[in-house]
């Protein structure tokens, strides 16, 4: 116990607690009383947080198959059972509160994955052992697409290429297939818009994901597709050095979810270059000290379970404020502790408590 | 267990990330708040971009001289801002009421208005009334509304150009007519309309709506809406014009090659013969005609009765148009001259002819004796005794062609028929719904009587289901005399079904009398006016199929041409010149001494034609016939082809001659001019 890292306890606190806080500002004009909603998701994140780290995280890589069967059944049961709402199947009602099985397969995803790849520690960097690996990852990540959650599929991707990154897979070759990859995506989509190559995408499914390169060219003047871009990058540029103060901000009440996607938004307005400089140098401290916390762990399981989370954390946080910045396109994952966002919330607790529970099994103490 | 990791040089990899992408937030940041701060700010105390249509003024369309068929006029709408604040809106609806009295408007309607926008899910400005800008009621209410602008504050006046057809009903099918889009129409098209705007409906406001060719982008008649964005406070007021404007793009000015005054002539003519027909049969009261120049397919004017005027459609059907236009069997909607096949009758014969000549090395010299009937079975009109082919055209001898088909067979004559554009596409792409007609062959006979069995036992079997079912929630029938009579129904079904079976059986196959009843136009023959117009325009020209046109020419309202037409030839017909100068001989025969001879007899008019009586049903007991005239004029340099058709025409045949003869006199009377 004396060995856990009380400054990622903390940091994880204060992050929630902030969240929490933005919850005053952003529920207003909301119907539903998102205030109490989210104390009672941070309550039973707390708990969450304190059961999870008081497991031996050893005890995951032991039922691996168990983890990787209930992965698989929660995202099926979302496809047969889940609420279609604008064509998307995410979520499975239970009472006043919405689950959304595809956050929490994360946690279960990297528990197993990670297993699989301290499994497969002596391997000969074939490229076979890498596809083999891959196919572990695939079926998550189909059923993901079936539903279809893009955003969480790009979470997924990180949370693969980080943890395959941390194994002892052949380094080189992963890069080869991470880039290719992405080259292969770009000179699609560029071949698109260009020639009208095929794609098997709808025409508004590629506008939203360019359409951040430049907002005031989709068609209607920035009404259109780039209109909630627009509406942030105000937001935020609106908020200056110092923000318009804590509950003050306007601006924000032209975006929809403003509370959960563009929070950041809401937090540039409300709090300006300072606070969101302050924002940003807490998630920098918290991933820092969670990287500090893989490199002590002196087991494999443990190093590239933190490294997953690492990589889920840090995609989410780039993403969502890159969507908020207009540097990236938008896809609607929320920004950790800080979006009001039940489901990923409890799973962003769960991931710290798992952390939490390996720096308490390092071996050497620093700092 | 546990095992060791191998390294930690990713560490400081992952650190080197995140230096890097917080890096570039950070900048991000800095460029956003710090350095653009200002001009952020200035957008949000502003407040919001909201983002303004500009209207468009719709593309004119006229005729091949320069008269306005269809144009824009001005109209004044008022609309209401939804979301301005509720003090303002309260001012303006009581206001907007004492305004509007003179037109019968309160503040209760006005509600009205705005909740039923509010329920279709339109929300802003909504429009609550359209005042035509040009009369003089019109004019003193928005003028009046000017002056009283300041409490009105969340009312608006938008002058829009409202489309009008000065002509009416004249060409009224063809032209077509604008109105609300459709769900149907917006799905698909959201970038280029809104849910409150209107599009063409029918005829060519419909089909040239959109106009596509390569290295050009204006949309056809409907032009390109602007946008001009604009900054409101949070009162709904315009702070500032955002130099962003997205100038509107008229529509492009269509020109048909119709000649109006042609036009009006055919129009009127068929009016007066339909009355005339009406008159004595109450069930005539419909036919189409067109006049086709034969040099290069232009279609100079084109008659669809009865008539759809334009103009009814703007402001929505009252009951009795409703009645006119959708519930009436002689269908004003359709346009007649491209949507419906008639039965050719007669004026067949010339493919017939040609079949015999080109194919089957027949001559004009072929003689036979006509009796009054052919083979015991079809009759001929008169007893012709002994003709040649030009005399059988000009008197029109069903037992001639008979005998002439006889020889050349029915391959022969649909390979003729299809040269001509009968019971094919007729290559007509200027208004949309063309139909292909019917051309009998042995497989299309086989076909279509399979279609037709096909489709009787589809209803026999359904009726005796919906039967069943009936009997079945019958509960004053106990279950015995239930079932007694399904099995009856079952039985009835199944006699009926063996009928139409046997029906198929005994008519599928090509028999001699099919091919007697196809050479004189009869049987199952079908064919649009327009193919009938074609035809003959082919076969004036000594066999050049043009492909008709109604679209002469596109500009932009500024007067830039995009398109003009030029011709295109479809195909060339096989049949020499010879041949068809044989075929020309007998149709001169037919204005001069023949069948026609008593409409044109007079004229001085230099006119070879044809005539046909049209049986009008299946059923070969109906005494009722249409009246067709085709012809082509002058002989010996054809310039204009003419087709009608007069449906239950009082005097068959002749009927549709004066139409002909009509537009025909008028057409050289132009150009004598």
């Amino acid at each position: 116990m004396e060995k856990a890292d009380w400054t990622f306890v903390f940091l994880t606190i204060l992050l929630a607690g902030i969240g929490f806080a933005l919850t005053f500002s952003s529920s207003q004009g909301l119907k539903e009383n998102l205030v109490i909603k989210t104390g009672i998701y941070v309550v039973i994140g707390i708990i969450g947080l304190i059961i999870i780290s008081s497991i031996d995280y050893n005890k995951f890589s032991e039922i691996e198959k168990p983890l990787y069967i209930a992965m698989i059944l929660i995202l099926v049961l979302v496809l047969i059972f889940g609420i279609e709402i604008y064509g998307a199947k995410n979520w499975i009602y239970i009472g006043p509160f919405s689950i959304q099985p595809s956050e929490f397969s994360k946690i279960l995803f990297v528990l197993a994955f990670g297993s699989y790849l301290n499994r497969h520690y002596e391997n000969d960097g074939s490229w076979k052992s890498i596809f083999k690996a891959f196919a572990y990852a695939f079926l998550p990540f189909i059923l993901i697409l079936m539903e279809p959650d893009m955003g969480t599929a790009l979470v997924y991707i990180a949370m693969i290429f980080g943890m395959m990154y941390a194994s002892t897979l052949n380094k080189k070759r992963i890069t080869i297939i991470l880039f290719g990859g992405l080259a292969v995506v770009v000179i699609w989509i560029t071949l698109h818009l260009s020639i009208g190559v095929p794609i098997p995408l709808a025409e508004y499914q590629i506008q939203r994901f360019t359409v951040f390169l430049n907002p005031y060219q989709d068609g209607k003047n920035g009404l259109g597709a780039g209109y909630n871009i627009i509406q942030a990058l105000i937001a935020i540029g609106s908020g200056g050095l110092g923000g318009k103060g804590f509950l003050l901000g306007t601006q924000v009440n032209f975006l929809p979810v403003k509370e959960s996607d563009f929070i950041f938004s809401l937090i540039g307005e409300e709090f300006g270059f300072i606070g969101t400089i302050a924002i940003l140098i807490i998630y920098f401290i918290f991933l820092v000290k969670a990287l500090i916390i893989a490199y002590e762990c002196l087991d494999h399981y443990g190093y590239v379970v933190v490294m997953g989370f690492v990589s889920m954390f840090l995609f989410h946080i780039v993403e969502n404020i890159g969507m908020n910045l207009s540097l990236m396109p938008v896809t609607g994952i929320p920004l950790p502790f800080l979006s009001a966002a039940g489901s990923n919330l409890i799973v962003n607790f769960i991931a710290s408590g798992i952390i939490i529970n390996i720096s308490m099994q390092r071996t050497k103490v620093i700092f | 267990m546990a095992q060791k990791k191998s390294s930690h040089a990713n560490i400081y990899i992952y650190l080197l990330l995140f230096l890097a992408v917080f890096s570039v937030l950070i900048s991000r940041l800095f460029y956003l708040q710090i350095i653009n701060g200002k001009k952020y700010q200035t957008q949000s105390a502003s407040n919001s971009l909201r983002l303004i249509n500009l209207p468009t003024k719709r593309g004119d369309i006229l005729d091949s001289n320069g008269k306005i068929l269809a144009t824009s006029v001005p109209i004044a709408a008022i609309t209401f801002d939804t979301n301005a604040i509720t003090a303002d809106k309260e001012t303006t609806i009581h206001n907007l009421a004492i305004l509007l009295a003179p037109l019968k408007y309160d503040e209760k309607n006005i509600l009205e208005i705005i909740d039923a926008a509010n329920k279709k899910g339109i929300y802003g400005d909504i429009e609550i009334i359209k005042i035509p800008y040009d009369k003089s009621q019109g004019l003193e209410i928005i003028g009046k509304f000017y002056e009283r602008a300041k409490y009105l504050p969340s009312a608006t006046v938008n002058i829009i150009p409202t489309r009008y057809y000065p002509l009416g009903p004249i060409l009224g099918n063809t032209i077509g007519y604008v109105g609300a889009i459709s769900q149907e129409e917006y799905k698909g098209n959201e970038d280029l309309y809104t849910l409150t705007d209107t599009v063409g409906k029918l005829g060519v406001e419909r089909s040239m709506e959109i106009f596509k060719k390569e290295g050009y982008t204006i949309k056809g008649l409907m032009g390109s809406k602007g946008t001009q964005a604009v900054e409101v406070d949070n009162q709904g007021r315009t702070v500032d014009l955002k130099s962003s404007e997205n100038p509107s793009v008229p529509g492009d000015n269509v020109s048909l090659t119709i000649d109006i005054r042609l036009q009006k002539i055919l129009d009127n003519e068929m009016d007066k013969q339909i009355s005339l027909s009406k008159a004595a049969n109450p069930q005539a009261g419909a036919g189409a005609a067109i006049v086709f120049n034969v040099n290069t397919g232009e279609i100079l004017a084109m008659s669809s009765k009865p008539d759809l005027n334009p103009n009814d459609f703007l402001g929505g059907l009252s009951d009795a148009e409703v009645k006119y236009y959708l519930n009436n069997d002689k269908a004003p909607m359709l346009n007649k001259v491209i949507q419906v096949a008639y039965p050719p009758g007669s004026v067949f014969k010339m493919i017939t002819a040609l079949s015999g000549l080109h194919y089957s090395g027949l001559t004009a010299d072929y003689e036979e004796t006509c009796t009054g009937i052919w083979r015991n079975n079809i009759k001929c009109w008169a007893v012709h005794g002994t003709v040649n082919l030009t005399t059988a055209i000009a008197v029109s001898c069903n037992t001639y062609f008979q005998s002439f088909a006889e020889q050349t067979g029915i391959e022969n004559i649909s390979k003729t028929a299809m040269q001509f554009g009968l019971g094919v596409d007729t290559g007509f792409t200027d208004l949309k719904g063309v139909t292909k007609g019917f051309l009998p062959t042995k497989d299309s006979k086989a076909i279509y009587e399979n279609n037709f069995k096909d489709g009787m036992i589809k209803k026999i079997t359904e009726q005796t289901a919906k039967s069943i079912v009936e009997i079945n929630q019958d509960n004053s029938l106990t279950s015995s005399s239930k079932k007694d009579q399904i099995d009856i129904l079952e039985q009835e079904k199944d006699i009926a079904i063996a009928k139409y079976e046997r029906y198929y059986q005994e008519n599928k196959d090509w028999y001699i009398h099919d091919t007697d009843l196809v050479s004189i136009g009869q049987g199952l023959n079908n064919y649009s006016v327009l193919q009938l117009g074609e035809y003959i325009s082919t076969l004036a020209n000594g066999g050049t199929r043009y492909k008709p046109t109604l679209i002469k020419s596109m500009a932009t309202a500024d007067g830039k041409s995009v398109y003009t037409v030029k011709p295109i030839i479809l195909n060339k017909v096989e049949m020499t010149e010879d041949e068809i100068n044989t075929v020309k001989i007998g149709m001169k025969q037919v204005v001069t001494i023949g069948t026609a001879r008593s409409i044109f007899s007079g004229s001085g008019l230099s006119v070879a034609g044809k005539t046909g009586t049209a049986e009008t049903g299946r059923a070969t007991d109906n005494k009722e016939y249409h009246g067709v005239f085709v012809g082509f004029s002058p002989v010996e340099k054809p310039e204009i082809a003419v087709a009608v058709v007069v449906e239950y025409a009082v005097h068959s045949s002749s009927t549709a001659a004066a139409v002909a003869k009509a537009v025909m006199n008028e057409y050289f009377s132009l150009e004598g001019k």
